[in-house]
C-alpha cells in the first residue's frame, strides 16, 4: 500500500477512538454513580449485652421490707442471707402468667429510630397536640416520663417519675384508699375492682382487678414471700422482651396455617421473645419443645410456613412482606430448641406507615 | 460475515489447543464436584439442611432462594474477578500466535479486511470467554434448580457481566498483541488494565485520600477514561445475591465498557493499519 493512501484512511480510527473513549468515560461516570439500597443494620438480641447488664444493675433495689420469720420456740435464729436487689418492676409482676407478660423500654424506643418514625406518624400536628394538653392537664410527659411499660394477663405495670403527675386528674372517679409504707391506693368507687397503685413515685399499677394491684403491692413492700418473676431476669434484654404463652402465639396461625398453630400449641408451652430497635428492627423468638424430635419437626414446619407466605407473597406482588420475610430464619438446635429470627428493616416500617395519621394530619394542616 | 467467519476459525484452532480442553474439564469438574457433594434438604421451599461431604454446613432453616444468596454471590465473584484473571492469562498468547509471521500474510491474502480480521479475533476470544462463564453459571444455576427447585438465572446475568469486564481488557491485550506481537506485552497490558480497572471502580472514595493538586487531578483525569472493573463486579454479586439494581446505571456502565473497548480496537485498527506484512 502507498504511504499517502495509508495516512488518509488511518486518521478515522484515532478520531473514533476518541470519541467512544469521551463516551465511554461519560456513561461510565453516570453508572458509577449508582444508588445502591441502604444496608439493613439489624442486630438480632440473642443475648444480653453488656449495656443491657448495666441497665439491669442500675435498675436493681434492695427490698424495702423484709418478711419477718416466725422462729420455733428454743430454736436458734440463723442470720438470714442478705437480700438479693432486684428490679422493682420485676418485683412487681406475678410470677406466673397464663397468656403473657411483657416489658416494652418505652423510653429507649422513644429515642429510637423505630420510635421517631412512629412519633412522626401518630403525633397530630402542632394544633391538634392533644398529649401536650395531657401534659399540661396531668402533669405527666409521656414521651420523657415513662420509662418502661409492662402488660401481664391482668396488670399494666408502669416504670417512670410520677413526682409531678396530678393524681387527681389521672384517675378521676377513683378513691384513694389508705396509703402503705411506699404506695398510695386508688379504687374506683361504685365498680367492681378497677384499682391502681403508685409505688415509691417511680412505678404505677393498674388493674381491673382489686386483687392483682393488691398482690403487687404486697410483693413490692416484701408482705409476700419472694418469688421469681414471670419473666427472668436473664432475660430482660433488647427494647421489648418478655414471655407470651405458646397457645397466644398459635392462635395468630389458626386461620393461616391451622397446622403450623395446632404443632405450636402442642409441642411448645411458651415462646421467649426479645426485640431490639436500636436501628432496623431485629426481633428473636425462642422456643423449647417437648422432645428433641418433635421441635426440629417444628422448626421445619415454621421454616415452610415462612417460605410459603414470602413466596406467596411475592407472587402477589406484595413485596413489601416479601421484603420483611426475606430476613425471616429459623434456628433449631440439638437440645430440642429453636429460635425464629424477624427483621424489620427501616425502609419497610416507613412504607407502611406512608399514609398513617400523624402524616396525613400534617399534610392537611399545610395545605 | 467475514468477520463471523473469522471467529469460527478462531474457535476451531482453540478447541484444537490443550488448554481450551483443560478449561472445560476444570469447569465440568467443578459442577460434578457441586452436583456429588452438595446435599440440600428443602422442606416447603425452606432450606432446612446443607451437607457438604456429609458434614452440616447450615444450622439456619430458611427461605431457599434467600439461603442460596451467599452462594450465587460467591459464584458470581469468582466467575467475575478470579475467571476473568484466568482467561487473561490463558488468552495472552493466544492473539499473538494468530498474528505470527506466515499466518497473518496468509489471512491478508485472502479476501478480508484488516478491520475485519482485528474484530473477528476480538469476537472469537471474547465469544469463547463467554461461552466458558455461561457453562460454569448456567450449570452451577441447573444443578441447584434440580436440587432445589429454585431454577434462577441471575448468576448467569453475573457470568454475562464478567465476559463484558474480560471483553473490555482483552481489546488492550489485542492491541498489545497486534502493536507488539508479544505475548508477554499482551499479558502485562490485560493484567494491568484488570488492576486499574479494579482501582478505577474506587476513584471516587480514593481520590479524596490524595492530596489536592495536580496528582489527584492527573489520577482523576486517567481513571475517568478506564473500565470500572469492580464498580461492575459489585452490580454482578448484587444481581446474583438478589439485590435490586438500577437496570439504567447498569446498561449505562456496560455502554461505557463495549465504548471503552471500541475505542482501543479503533487503536488497534490504527496500529494495524500501519504496518507492513
Amino acid at each position: 500500500m502507498a504511504g499517502p493512501y495509508r495516512r488518509s484512511r488511518r486518521w478515522p480510527w484515532l478520531v473514533a477512538a476518541l470519541v467512544l473513549l469521551s463516551g465511554g468515560a461519560w456513561l461510565m461516570s453516570r453508572g458509577e454513580r449508582m444508588p445502591r439500597p441502604k444496608e439493613v443494620q439489624v442486630t438480632f438480641p440473642r443475648h444480653m449485652s453488656a449495656s443491657d447488664r448495666e441497665r439491669l444493675r442500675q435498675r436493681r433495689r434492695p427490698p424495702i421490707l423484709a418478711v419477718p420469720e416466725q422462729a420455733e420456740p428454743g430454736a436458734v435464729a440463723q442470720p438470714a442471707p442478705p437480700p438479693r436487689p432486684r428490679d422493682p418492676l420485676l418485683v412487681a409482676m406475678p410470677p406466673t402468667v397464663d397468656k403473657v407478660a411483657m416489658v416494652v423500654e418505652a423510653n429507649a424506643i422513644r429515642h429510637s429510630p423505630v420510635g421517631e418514625l412512629l412519633l412522626d406518624c401518630f403525633v397530630g400536628s402542632p394544633e391538634d397536640d392533644e398529649l401536650g394538653r395531657l401534659r399540661s392537664k396531668t402533669g405527666l410527659d409521656v414521651f420523657e416520663d415513662l420509662d418502661r411499660v409492662a402488660v401481664t394477663d391482668d396488670a399494666i405495670f408502669v416504670s417512670g417519675r410520677f413526682e409531678r403527675a396530678n393524681w387527681t386528674e389521672l384517675f378521676p372517679g377513683m378513691k384513694e384508699q389508705t396509703p402503705g409504707p411506699s404506695t398510695r391506693l386508688w379504687k374506683r368507687e361504685g365498680k367492681d375492682g378497677e384499682s391502681a397503685l403508685l409505688w415509691n413515685d417511680e412505678m404505677l399499677v393498674v388493674s381491673q382487678k382489686e386483687a392483682e394491684v393488691r398482690a403487687a403491692a404486697d410483693r413490692l413492700e416484701g408482705r409476700a414471700p419472694p418469688a421469681n418473676s414471670a419473666i427472668d431476669e436473664d432475660d430482660c434484654y433488647g427494647e421489648i422482651y418478655g414471655v407470651v404463652a405458646s397457645k397466644a402465639v398459635a392462635s395468630l396461625f389458626e386461620n393461616s396455617s391451622p397446622d403450623v398453630a395446632a404443632k405450636l400449641g402442642s409441642i411448645t408451652e411458651q415462646v421467649k421473645l426479645h426485640v431490639d430497635a436500636t436501628h432496623d428492627v431485629g426481633v428473636v423468638a425462642d422456643a423449647r419443645g417437648n422432645d428433641a424430635a418433635s421441635a426440629l419437626d417444628l422448626a421445619k414446619t415454621l421454616g415452610g410456613a415462612l417460605a410459603l407466605g414470602r413466596a406467596a407473597a411475592r407472587a402477589q406482588g406484595n413485596d413489601n412482606l416479601a421484603t420483611f420475610l426475606d430476613y425471616a430464619s429459623v434456628h433449631p438446635s440439638a437440645s430440642g430448641s429453636f429460635r425464629v429470627e424477624l427483621a424489620l428493616p427501616l425502609d419497610y416500617l416507613k412504607t407502611l406507615l406512608m399514609d398513617c395519621p400523624g402524616r396525613k394530619a400534617r399534610s392537611a394542616g399545610s395545605k | 460475515m467475514t468477520v463471523l467467519a473469522i471467529a469460527a476459525d478462531l474457535w476451531r484452532h482453540a478447541f484444537a489447543r490443550k488448554w481450551f480442553l483443560v478449561l472445560g474439564a476444570a469447569v465440568t469438574l467443578f459442577l460434578v464436584f457441586v452436583a456429588l457433594s452438595l446435599r440440600l434438604e428443602v422442606v416447603d421451599g425452606a432450606l432446612a439442611g446443607m451437607r457438604l461431604f456429609g458434614q452440616s454446613t447450615t444450622l439456619e432453616i430458611t427461605a431457599v432462594d434467600v439461603a442460596l444468596r451467599p452462594i450465587f454471590k460467591a459464584t458470581a465473584i469468582i466467575l467475575y474477578y478470579p475467571f476473568t484473571l484466568f482467561l487473561i492469562a490463558l488468552c495472552a498468547e493466544f492473539a499473538p500466535s494468530l498474528l505470527q509471521a506466515g499466518r497473518i500474510e496468509h489471512m491478508l491474502s485472502l479476501p478480508v479486511r484488516r478491520f475485519e480480521l482485528v474484530l473477528g479475533t476480538y469476537l472469537g476470544v471474547v465469544g469463547l470467554s463467554a461461552l466458558f462463564s455461561l457453562y460454569g453459571a448456567g450449570g452451577l444455576c441447573l444443578i441447584l434448580g434440580v436440587k432445589t427447585g429454585v431454577l434462577t438465572l441471575r448468576p448467569v446475568l453475573a457470568a454475562l457481566l464478567g465476559t463484558t469486564a474480560f471483553a473490555t481488557v482483552y481489546s488492550g491485550m489485542l492491541a498489545a498483541a497486534v502493536l507488539a506481537r508479544s505475548a508477554t506485552s499482551s499479558a502485562g497490558v490485560g493484567m494491568a488494565l484488570y488492576f486499574a480497572g479494579v482501582l478505577a471502580g474506587y476513584r471516587t472514595s480514593l481520590a479524596p485520600m490524595m492530596s489536592e493538586g495536580i496528582s489527584r487531578r492527573v489520577f482523576e483525569a486517567a481513571t475517568a477514561v478506564l473500565p470500572r472493573i469492580s464498580t461492575l463486579g459489585n452490580v454482578a454479586s448484587d444481581i446474583a445475591g438478589g439485590r435490586a439494581v438500577s437496570a439504567a446505571h447498569v446498561g449505562g456502565l456496560c455502554a461505557g465498557f463495549l465504548a471503552f473497548a471500541a475505542a482501543v480496537l479503533a487503536v488497534t485498527m490504527w496500529g494495524f493499519e500501519r504496518k507492513d506484512y
